[in-house]
């Protein structure tokens, strides 16, 4: 028997709505048990079954299967192994199946014993269940059909998610839990349940603990880290005194000095005692200034120290350079102030741009984007390193390789010197000498980079070397290091020219013209088997006649360039000029070379402010 | 029309037993690897090193036992290199297996693109296979049928007596291998393991359910068998008998490839792809499966606790132990305490307690007289990888997946294959598939077809009458196959899902039968 809210949920779902309904929405509509849903769908299908609403069944059979140790690879595992006991090859084979009303017969015949046959599902038509395995392969079409039956879960989710499923017949264990369901506990009556809270109790204080400790113990490294980057930096600044590019002169020794903290600290004094006594010597007007900034230049180190950090530590290693200096201050007097003065004058707006210029000779990856800065900030910028240049000039020279540290010392010592003489100098100097002005000068160390001179004159070229070694272990290591090497003459000549363009060398060949620059394509196959194409450029020796072709507007632009190339050419001995960069430069070579260089170089000198102009 | 019998409603709601998650003990490695650890710039010879420190003891003292008897005063050699010729001694190592057919990494980068790779082979081993034995000292070759009936694989830890030929090989005389390691539970008390009497005994007892490959998201879906499935296990399908059998299930264990790898026209553009060495194709998927797969985990999870794995086609690392699955992928199942995602190899400790037992750890007190003592089982769970990788070193009439999976009991290592043509973790100072105990319940996910077996100890050293259930889980939506456990008796039945009334259908009808010799042949 039916009850008439079944029949009428029947009738509307499967012919007015069309839909599949299984014992499970059934269920979950009437909020009745699975089964009671069972017996529901087989009374309304006897019910209906002669009117002409009639609708179509979808079996399910479960039972037993002949079990398993009467055939399949079991039993010939068990041959091979050990046979003696039954108990290991019986294994009760259940079969549940999906059946429609034509295969139910045939169904039920494969099964030693029925545990049970109700009705699974009714639909408005025949689902071709069983149809598909007697029409043959058709396995799709089928899967299809049967895939109809899960139609109806979705509205069963639903109805489970608000209601109670248990209610409905669903086995749920006392031990399922929702993540915070500690509520469902109070519900759960029996001693089992304390159990179960125990497990997910027991794993998580090991876990989340663990993880807060390390949280903990980051967040104190992190503050103890911080607390150092801070301790460092404020007394790295305090005794700091001339912020050149110069780290990697110092560092060398530095590093030695390091390693005994005790050394560290003596540092730290030492500069102490020195800034008094500079103060003293100072005017009044400046005794006043020193004493009120000393607060401010704590607070200003502050502000570096967050931007820059990763310049901190190498500031700390940077004081070294002021001890030794205090040994030998005579080196030289005059030329620093008019540094010292253009300097700051620049520092408002110039920095940057200093900076680039002062990278722009050590190597040519300088930004395309900065090249017109330079040239407008060269103006003021270069009078100042010019001036530089003339110190290192006239005295700088046989100290310029042995001990790379002594021009910041020597100006540092000349600091003191020029306090008496200019008062804007000395107020920015005494910024930058009592550490007052930290801010600017982080800036500034960064940027500007002092590059020694050689001993034509020239400042020397930063180059890129690799070395390889083989270590203990028989790895091969590969270093990469940079070191200045003076440059030749006749090659700042080029160089000049190169700057004015894209400051490509461009070697030279044979027959004396510049060779061409050429995209190839190269394909690899690497060591998991795929190809790569990959581009590189070279350059090409470019004949005689080509070169007319391809440069005519280098020979317009430039002639005299022109000229001066295969001249190069030929006193570098065929070499490409890149090989020139070890030659060293004669005098004579020198007056004849500057002479040829000089057209292609004259717009080139805004960036190259080279000692020729001081010459001059 | 067939007449139905009505299904009667339980007079009482049935109740599903619990069970519980016991922390693993100091002996169970764990194959997660933390943030900290996962670093793969390490040699995979040190897994092998490991390897054979961490078994060497265990072999020794077994092949100690075995051999001492014997008149000939076997020498023990430490190192391989050392055997004494014409002399009968017996050496311990790694085995290493030449083969000329296995995968060689330096072939597929020699090898010409512009022809599509030739499809990975089913079967690496052929005649020309030898045997080697190494350790850190070298290797030598042996030779004799004795090795080959041992059928090994590489990587695997074994004491070999024997003679060095003047050629410089050994002649096996007999191989040993570590044997079972000690059960990782204690003995149950008062309970009958070999209970045969399944209908009486079996009433209450605890199952674990264990199904594998649902393969969410193939072209061909099983999509009728899992839903059959989600509501068998829920307890709704069925009679009172099946809801009973039901309603004893505790946990449900998903041993991997829960989603597909096959994607809509991925053919074509696997076809593309060019195969790696030793990779099956990557994953590729939609999120749409993964809904479908979360939407019954949730249907599953309100109803047990379900414990899942990640496969081999499931969209985790291909490097085993795979690492569990994130369990924000699951949607609302996540929500449930009692839903756990595990690691591809997985030791789990099952406790199922029916007495109410009020001592947390100690929970087999023997002074209960309840028929239903607590027991607590351990289970090794895999998605199928390593026995799938061993399956193509062996010929399979002898050997078999079953055998296979017994062996590395045996040789107390689940994946020896490991480093060589089965893709692992570069771990550094420890092999967490050794089995350093064995467990209760082995279950084996992946596979082409059912199979179990008890594997016990051969030399009833202590361990005598404790066996160990291995159970093959077949890919559910190639045979719709169920697989349940019982936790007290090891023993395991089999519920099949079909949708069709005769045999000819997908696979499912007595697939042992028919796969069962596909497989063999193979």
């Amino acid at each position: 028997m039916t009850s008439t809210r079944a029949k009428d949920f029947l009738t509307k779902e499967l012919f007015i709505k069309k839909n599949v309904v299984t014992f499970r929405s059934l269920s979950r509509e009437l909020g009745i048990h699975v089964n009671d849903a069972k017996n529901e769908l087989a009374a309304y299908l006897a019910e209906t079954a002669n009117t002409d609403t009639s609708s179509f069944a979808t079996y399910m059979v479960s039972g037993q299967i002949a079990p398993l140790h009467s055939n399949g690879s079991l039993v010939d595992e068990m041959d091979v192994t050990r046979d003696d006991d039954d108990a290991h090859q019986f294994v009760m084979h259940t079969k549940m199946v999906l059946v429609d009303c034509d295969g139910l017969q045939h169904a039920k015949a494969q099964f030693t014993r029925i545990h049970s046959v109700y009705i699974y599902s009714l639909s408005p038509s025949v689902l071709r269940v069983g149809a598909s395995c007697k029409g043959g392969p058709n396995a799709l079409m089928f899967g299809q059909d049967a895939g109809l039956i899960c139609q109806p879960t979705v509205s069963v989710r639903n109805t489970d998610t608000k209601g109670n499923p248990a209610l409905n017949g669903k086995i749920i264990g006392e031990h399922v839990k929702t993540r915070k369901g500690l509520s469902k506990n109070v519900s759960a009556s029996s001693s089992k349940t304390t159990l179960d809270a125990r497990k997910p109790v027991a794993p998580q204080p090991s876990v989340l603990p663990r993880k807060l400790e390390q949280t903990t113990d980051k967040d104190k490294q992190n503050e103890v880290s911080k607390d150092k980057e801070h301790a460092k930096p404020l007394a790295a600044t305090k005794e700091q005194r001339k912020p050149t590019g110069k780290l990697d002169w110092s560092k060398g020794k530095s590093k030695e000095q390091e390693t005994t903290s005790g050394a560290r600290v003596k540092d730290k004094a030492k500069p102490q005692p020195r800034q008094d006594t500079k103060t003293s010597s100072s005017s009044a007007k400046l005794v006043d200034k020193p004493s009120g900034n000393s607060d401010v230049g704590l607070q200003l180190t502050k502000k570096p120290i967050s931007r820059v950090p990763a310049v901190e530590p190498k500031r700390a290693t940077k004081r070294k350079s002021p001890d030794p200096s205090d040994s030998d201050v005579d080196v030289e007097d005059k030329p620093t102030p008019k540094d010292r003065k253009a300097m700051p004058s620049a520092m408002s707006n110039a920095r940057v741009k200093k900076g680039v210029v002062v990278s722009d000779d050590e190597d040519e990856e300088v930004p395309r984007k900065s090249h017109k800065e330079i040239t407008r900030s060269t103006s003021d910028s270069e009078r100042s390193l010019a001036a530089m240049m003339d110190i290192d000039d006239d005295q700088v020279v046989r100290a310029s390789r042995l001990s790379s540290r002594r021009p910041d010392d020597v100006v540092d010592d000349t600091g003191d010197e020029v306090d008496q003489t200019d008062v804007d100098a000395l107020i920015s100097s005494l910024g930058e000498e009592e550490e007052e002005h930290v801010k600017p000068q982080a800036k500034k160390r960064k940027s500007r980079k002092v590059v020694p001179v050689g001993r034509n004159g020239l400042k020397k070229r930063r180059v890129l070397k690799s070395c390889t070694t083989t270590d203990a272990k028989g790895y091969m290591q590969t270093e990469d290091y940079s070191s200045y090497e003076s440059v030749s003459e006749e090659e700042a000549v080029p160089e000049g020219a190169k700057k004015r363009k894209l400051r490509k060398v461009v070697p030279v060949g044979r027959n004396g013209l510049k060779k061409r620059h050429v995209m190839k394509n190269r394909t690899i196959t690497d060591a998991k088997g795929y190809t790569h194409t990959e581009e590189y450029s070279s350059y090409e020796s470019v004949s005689e006649n080509e070169a007319v072709e391809a440069a005519p507007e280098d020979a317009k632009k430039s002639r005299g360039k022109k000229k001066a190339e295969p001249k190069l050419k030929d006193e570098a001995g065929d070499k490409p000029v890149q090989a020139n960069l070890k030659i060293k430069e004669t005098n004579s070579l020198r007056g004849t070379k500057t002479k040829a260089g000089r057209p292609p170089k004259r717009s080139g000198l805004l960036n190259f402010f080279g000692p020729d102009k001081s010459k001059k | 029309m067939a007449t139905l019998d009505s299904i009667p409603t339980p007079s009482c709601p049935l109740v599903r037993p619990t069970s519980t998650v016991v922390p693993p003990t100091d002996m169970t490695p764990s194959f997660l690897i933390d943030p900290k650890n996962k670093s793969y710039k390490h040699q995979y010879a040190n897994i092998y090193f490991t390897r054979l420190t961490m078994l060497r003891n265990a072999v020794e003292k077994r092949a100690k036992a075995r051999w001492d008897g014997l008149q000939s005063e076997p020498l023990y050699v430490a190192r391989v290199l050392d055997v004494v010729k014409s002399q009968l001694c017996w050496v311990i190592g790694t085995v290493y297996m030449d083969m000329p057919l296995k995968p060689n990494v330096l072939e597929d980068i020699g090898r010409d693109h512009s022809i599509p790779a030739p499809p990975p082979r089913e079967k690496f081993y052929c005649d020309e296979d030898s045997v080697m034995l190494e350790d850190e000292s070298g290797r030598i070759k042996l030779v004799g049928d004795r090795v080959s009936k041992e059928r090994l694989v590489t990587g695997v830890i074994v004491a070999a007596l024997g003679m060095e030929t003047p050629i410089g090989d050994f002649e096996v005389v007999d191989i040993c291998t570590a044997g079972l390691a000690k059960f990782a539970e204690d003995e149950i008390l008062g309970s009958d393991a070999m209970d045969v009497d399944v209908d009486s005994s079996s009433t209450q007892d605890e199952y674990v359910a264990v199904i594998s490959g649902l393969s969410i998201g193939s072209p061909s879906p099983a999509d009728a068998q899992i839903q059959m499935l989600v509501e068998y296990l829920t307890g709704e399908v069925g009679g009172p008998e099946d809801q009973r059998l039901a309603s004893q299930i505790t946990r449900l264990i998903i041993a991997g490839n829960s989603l597909s790898l096959a994607e809509y026209g991925e053919e074509v553009e696997d076809e593309k792809r060019p195969r790696k060495f030793g990779a099956s194709a990557q994953a590729n998927f939609s999120p749409h499966p993964n809904l479908a797969l979360s939407a019954h985990l949730h249907d599953l999870t309100s109803a047990l606790p379900v414990h899942i794995l990640p496969g081999e086609d499931d969209p985790s690392g291909i490097i085993l132990p795979q690492q569990p699955f994130p369990r924000a992928m699951f949607g609302k199942a996540a929500a449930f305490e009692s839903f756990y995602c595990e690691s591809n190899p997985a030791w789990l400790r099952v406790r199922c307690d029916e007495t109410e037992s009020s001592i947390p750890n100690e929970g087999r007190t023997s002074s209960s007289q309840s028929n239903h003592p607590p027991v607590t089982r351990s289970l090794l769970v895999t998605s199928g990888q390593p026995v799938l990788d061993m399956y193509k070193y062996l010929p399979t009439p002898p050997s078999s997946l079953v055998s296979i999976a017994a062996s590395t009991l045996r040789w107390r290592h689940v994946a020896p294959t490991a480093p060589d043509t089965l893709w692992c973790h570069p771990y550094r100072d420890r092999d967490p598939f050794v089995l350093r105990e064995t467990p209760d319940i082995y279950l084996v996910g992946g596979m082409p077809q059912f199979g179990t077996e008890l594997v016990g100890s051969e030399d009833g050293s202590g361990t005598a009458g404790r066996c160990c259930r291995i159970v093959l889980v077949p890919s559910f939506s190639q045979t719709g196959v169920l697989v349940l456990v019982n936790m007290r008796t090891l023993e395991v039945q089999r519920v099949d899902f079909g949708v069709e009334g005769l045999s000819a259908g997908g696979g499912e009808q007595q697939p042992s039968g028919d796969d069962g010799d596909a497989m063999a042949k193979g």
